[in-house]
């Protein structure tokens, strides 16, 4: 679908919806973004909701064909499809030209614009609902405040040529051999997109970022999972993205407390550091670096807390309890409690009103991504940007769970938090971390040592169980396993458990779970309430096949038996009679 | 070449034609109308056979009022004074169009480089330099390669030039080749120049480009890129006239389906001749020379020589023809141009259409005397944007006045003289 207009030289980046340059397709994030202009368009004519001015930021799309030339142009193929590391690959890309046909048009786009922007991937394999690619590719910003056009425009097309090139990244690669496709079918379309959020002395950054999914994967007692999940960030949505600490809620019931055991639970599990783009000073010059116009900055360096008056309360140590909204002292928490419960922006209106929307058009439950401002002291009007719309695989296959009593000898586990649906015969693989060795200071070799044998076994085209501790998919390795994708790629049940010496969120990492999602992958959560405890003797006593300090890998005689209920997050896993020793 | 044309008249008959209209007095039209300075001189060389020949140069300095002066050499045997005169004059206008602090020159010498060795041609710079490098340099006047002249060349002056002087002047000549102080881009930036003023007046009449085709006059780098770009953007080329050496006289090679470019350069020798053959082979109708102009097509690109549209053959041109982009220098003469104009036919008028060229020419100044050179999508994406600016600046000014295309590209670079002529106080 190519939807938006021609770009035009004199007004196109701030044109109504989106325009485009070149030939070829928009790839599926931008088409999702075609579609959500359209939803916005039909059903919020006025582009306000509840005072909250909505719509999808400015953005100009190079179409997959300018791609295509690029890569044809510069003889691209040789390079990324060699065994160069990912920065020589993408130094080539850098190094490249777009020649004559696109260079004047984005001269003429960065001449217009003066805002920081972000440069994503749209490629014609990602967000599709069928072919999860999604966080494969990078994103970079760009703060686009130099002094003089042509070293703005350096910047941004030094940041395209760097998301052409993290298609042939090597994780990128390992995946397109995992999938059995040819990498050189892909093509890569890209969105150039004005970042929503205002500057804040030497940052800019979105007040709140969020990731709403119409359907939640982990409910929590008494909500159900169609009531959605919303997590949210103060800053730009890279903490989100890359599954960091954030508030998670269901948009249903914004004043439900979240899942805390105590104060201090609630403590070390709130955001406590931000992503901003960083209008200051560049200390690191490097094109082939994503984050290389960021800021990673702490919120207690921010001087004028009153500026998380929408988002945060403050911890009274004297009391041990939170107050609502910003005091003169104590230490601020991001609860966005002032939002959620004293709706002091309208966000959780707009929220539910917009998944409305979008789960009628779109015909199923969805995720989006968002981005608010607050706008400026100018021009207050706060503001929802609309940055992504996808459609989530959700199956309809009815399933039955048997019944099941914690003496059960043949149940290996059963769980009331399980992503999927369906039921699977066919694993007698069991990779897990050992619990006897598990420290969360090895989590970085763990990762290493279970992409290893993950190799293996997408090289024999053979599907396992994976069981481990803490968050997968966790870009922090003191929270769990800090693992990519294509490093547990061939995992059809991935279970996720804790020792009693972690205290971890389960994971909400957005394209992790995209991923597992369109993979067809039965995610378990095991903890003590809900759930009957892995039975680890049973697994140890399995035949070993390999094994290192951290990470086994054993072999059953017969297939697990896996049935998960999708509607009421049930699941179980049965032993089978002949795996018995 | 009609030994009767006389180009240097034709400039000053174009600029007398301004001159009425923008009303300029005797002092404006005495300055502009002739060179500020010419200089003429001889070149003694030792051939490799031991004999001693004495080569003609020149370099002529029409005009320095917006910046240093800027111009090629040309090396060529039929060259004539009144030639290298006119291309200067038409330098001024082409630095003042696209608006760049330069003036106009253009230099030659009365030479055959295919009948001369490299050493040969390398002492024909030098003393070329040795004759003018007290004229010419980076504040006075900046040669820059031309018919006939290469990298090369540039390299043996540039050098000639430091060794007189002791400095380092890397911004004292451009055209040089990358890596030697020479810029990206600058093969490319004529041809896609030319490109872009065809992609905006394309836009301008409502045509889509992918619904065009075109036929092109020569095949040197002009031709080849913007052969490239029509192409890449859309267009069907389907005719190219080139020079043949061995036969010394021009072909034109025809394809209904559209020409492949990179399927001819692959039969292209380095004087830009297409293999006759080879061409047949490929299924192309070799025809006479002239023929490109006839070809019924929506585009026409004279960019080879100059007076190659004259009043002999414009009315052989297509009645489908809606627009003619000047990619050489002074292809038209003003008895076709007239004929043109009455068929409404649109010019993209040279100096404005091949501009390309010299603004590139200015971008490697400027990285040479910051030595710092950019990215080639830097200096493509700035020259796009130059070349579109001026054409719109043109395209503006000839619609609110009603003006024929060529007329206000002389208004806007005259007028653009003329003032810094006046802020300088010279009249």
């Amino acid at each position: 679908m190519k939807s938006g207009q021609k770009f035009e030289r004199e007004t196109g980046f701030f044109h109504d919806g989106f325009t485009y340059i070149g030939t070829g397709l928009p790839g599926g994030k931008a088409s999702g973004l075609a579609l959500s202009h359209n939803i916005l368009k039909k059903h919020f004519p006025e582009g306000d909701i509840e005072g909250m001015q909505v719509n999808i930021p400015h953005t100009t799309v190079l179409l997959s064909g300018v791609f295509d030339t690029f890569m044809k142009e510069n003889n691209l193929y040789k390079i990324s499809l060699s065994d160069a590391s990912d920065d020589e690959i993408a130094i080539s890309f850098i190094n490249a030209s777009f020649g004559g046909l696109y260079s004047g048009d984005l001269f003429y786009l960065i001449e217009n614009v003066d805002k920081p922007l972000a440069v994503r991937s749209s490629s014609i394999c990602e967000d599709s609902l069928n072919e999860p690619f999604a966080g494969f590719y990078e994103t970079k910003m760009v703060a686009n405040n130099q002094l003089n056009s042509a070293d703005k425009y350096n910047a941004l097309i030094n940041a395209i040529k760097y998301v052409y090139a993290s298609l042939f990244f090597q994780q990128s690669k390992k995946y397109f051999r995992t999938i059995n496709r040819d990498i050189c079918q892909e093509k890569m379309a890209v969105i150039i997109q004005e970042v929503v959020g205002d500057r804040y002395g030497e940052n800019f950054f979105p007040y709140i970022s969020g990731v709403l999914k119409s359907y939640n994967f982990y409910p929590s007692e008494q909500i159900e999972p169609d009531a959605g999940f919303a997590a949210l960030a103060f800053g730009l949505g890279k903490t989100i993205v890359d599954g960091s600490t954030c508030w998670s809620y269901c948009p249903r019931y914004p004043r439900t407390p979240q899942p805390f055991n105590n104060m201090k639970d609630m403590l070390n599990n709130t955001q406590k550091e931000y992503w901003a783009v960083n209008l200051g000073k560049i200390n690191n010059y490097n094109p082939v670096a994503e984050t290389e116009y960021l800021a990673h900055n702490s919120i207690f360096d921010i001087r004028d807390r009153s500026l998380l008056k929408h988002i945060c309360s403050t911890y009274d140590h004297i009391n041990d309890r939170l107050i609502m909204g910003v005091q003169n002292y104590g230490a601020p928490v991001l609860d966005f409690a002032p939002t959620l419960r004293a709706e002091t922006l309208p966000l959780n209106t707009v929220i539910n009103q917009i998944i409305k929307v979008c789960e009628d058009e779109t015909n199923s439950k969805v995720e989006i991504e968002f981005a608010v401002s607050l706008g400026t002291t100018k021009d207050p009007q706060p503001r929802f940007g609309f940055l992504q719309l996808r459609p989530i695989n959700i199956s309809n296959e009815i399933i039955d769970l048997p019944e099941i009593t914690d003496s059960s000898d043949e149940v290996l586990l059963s769980s009331k938090k399980v992503m999927g649906n369906g039921i699977s015969n066919d694993i007698c693989d069991i990779v897990y971390i050992r619990p006897e060795n598990f420290n969360t200071q090895y989590t970085n070799q763990i990762a290493a040592d279970i992409a290893e044998f993950n190799a293996i076994f997408t090289a024999n085209k053979r599907k396992y169980m994976l069981i481990g501790f803490g968050r997968w998919g966790t870009s922090d390795p003191w929270c769990g396993i800090p693992v990519q994708w294509p490093q547990i790629s061939n995992a059809k049940i991935i279970v996720e458990t804790v020792l009693p010496s972690m205290r971890a969120d389960f994971s909400q990492g957005a394209h992790f779970f995209h991923n597992m999602t369109a993979h067809n992958v039965f995610y378990f959560s095991v903890d003590k309430e809900d759930a009957k405890n892995l039975d680890w003797n049973w697994i140890q006593q399995q035949k070993t096949i390999n094994e290192t300090k951290f990470v086994k890998h054993v072999k059953l005689k017969q297939s697990l038996k896996v049935l998960v209920d999708g509607r009421h997050s049930n699941g179980v896993i049965m032993k089978n009679e002949d795996n018995k020793q | 070449m009609d030994k009767s044309f006389n180009a240097f008249k034709m400039a000053q008959d174009q600029f007398d034609a301004v001159a009425d209209k923008l009303n300029l007095n005797e002092a404006s039209r005495e300055l502009l109308r002739t060179p500020m300075r010419e200089y003429h001189f001889t070149i003694p060389v030792k051939m490799d056979d031991g004999t001693s020949k004495v080569f003609r140069g020149f370099r002529i300095q029409h005009n320095d009022a917006i910046g240093p002066c800027k111009g090629g050499i040309r090396f060529h045997p039929q060259e004539t004074v009144d030639t290298v005169r006119a291309l200067s004059m038409w330098m001024t206008w082409k630095t003042a169009v696209v608006d760049i602090p330069l003036g106009g020159s253009k230099g030659g010498v009365i030479c055959d480089p295919h009948n001369l060795s490299a050493r040969e041609q390398e002492q024909i710079c030098r003393g070329w330099i040795r004759q003018l490098h007290r004229n010419v340099g980076p504040l006075r006047d900046i040669p820059a390669p031309d018919v006939m002249t290469n990298g090369q060349h540039m390299l043996w002056m540039l050098d000639e030039y430091e060794t007189i002087t002791g400095e380092k002047y890397p911004g004292m000549i451009t055209g040089k080749p990358v890596g030697m102080g020479g810029s990206l881009g600058r093969t490319e930036a004529t041809g896609y120049g030319v490109i872009f003023t065809v992609r905006e007046a394309l836009k301008e009449m409502n045509l889509t480009i992918e619904n065009t085709t075109a036929s092109f006059q020569g095949f040197g780098n002009v031709s080849q890129y913007a052969i490239k770009l029509y192409d890449q953007l859309g267009g069907k080329s389907l005719c190219v006239s080139c020079w043949d050496q061995q036969d010394q006289t021009s072909y034109s090679f025809h394809k209904k389906a559209g020409i492949d470019i990179d399927e001819l350069l692959s039969i292209t020798d380095h004087f830009g001749g297409i293999d006759k053959a080879k061409a047949k082979e490929l299924g192309y109708d070799v025809l006479t020379g002239d023929k490109w102009i006839e070809v019924e097509c929506d585009i026409l690109v004279p960019a080879a020589l100059e007076n190659q549209i004259t009043a002999a053959n414009v009315n052989k041109i297509s009645s489908k023809v809606k627009l003619i982009a000047e990619g050489a220098n002074g292809p038209t003469t003003p008895e076709a141009d007239e004929v043109l104009k009455e068929r409404g036919i649109f010019i993209i008028p040279d100096f404005l259409c091949n501009a390309g060229g010299v603004t590139c020419s200015y971008f490697e100044q400027v990285q040479c005397n910051m030595n710092y050179f950019w990215s080639k999508d830097e200096v493509l994406g700035k020259l796009d944007y130059k070349m579109t600016t001026a054409y719109h600046k043109v395209s503006k000014l000839a619609r609110e006045k009603r003006l024929y295309m060529r007329d206000a590209a002389y208004m806007i670079s005259v007028d653009r003289v003329i003032r810094a002529s006046v802020a300088r106080g010279w009249i």
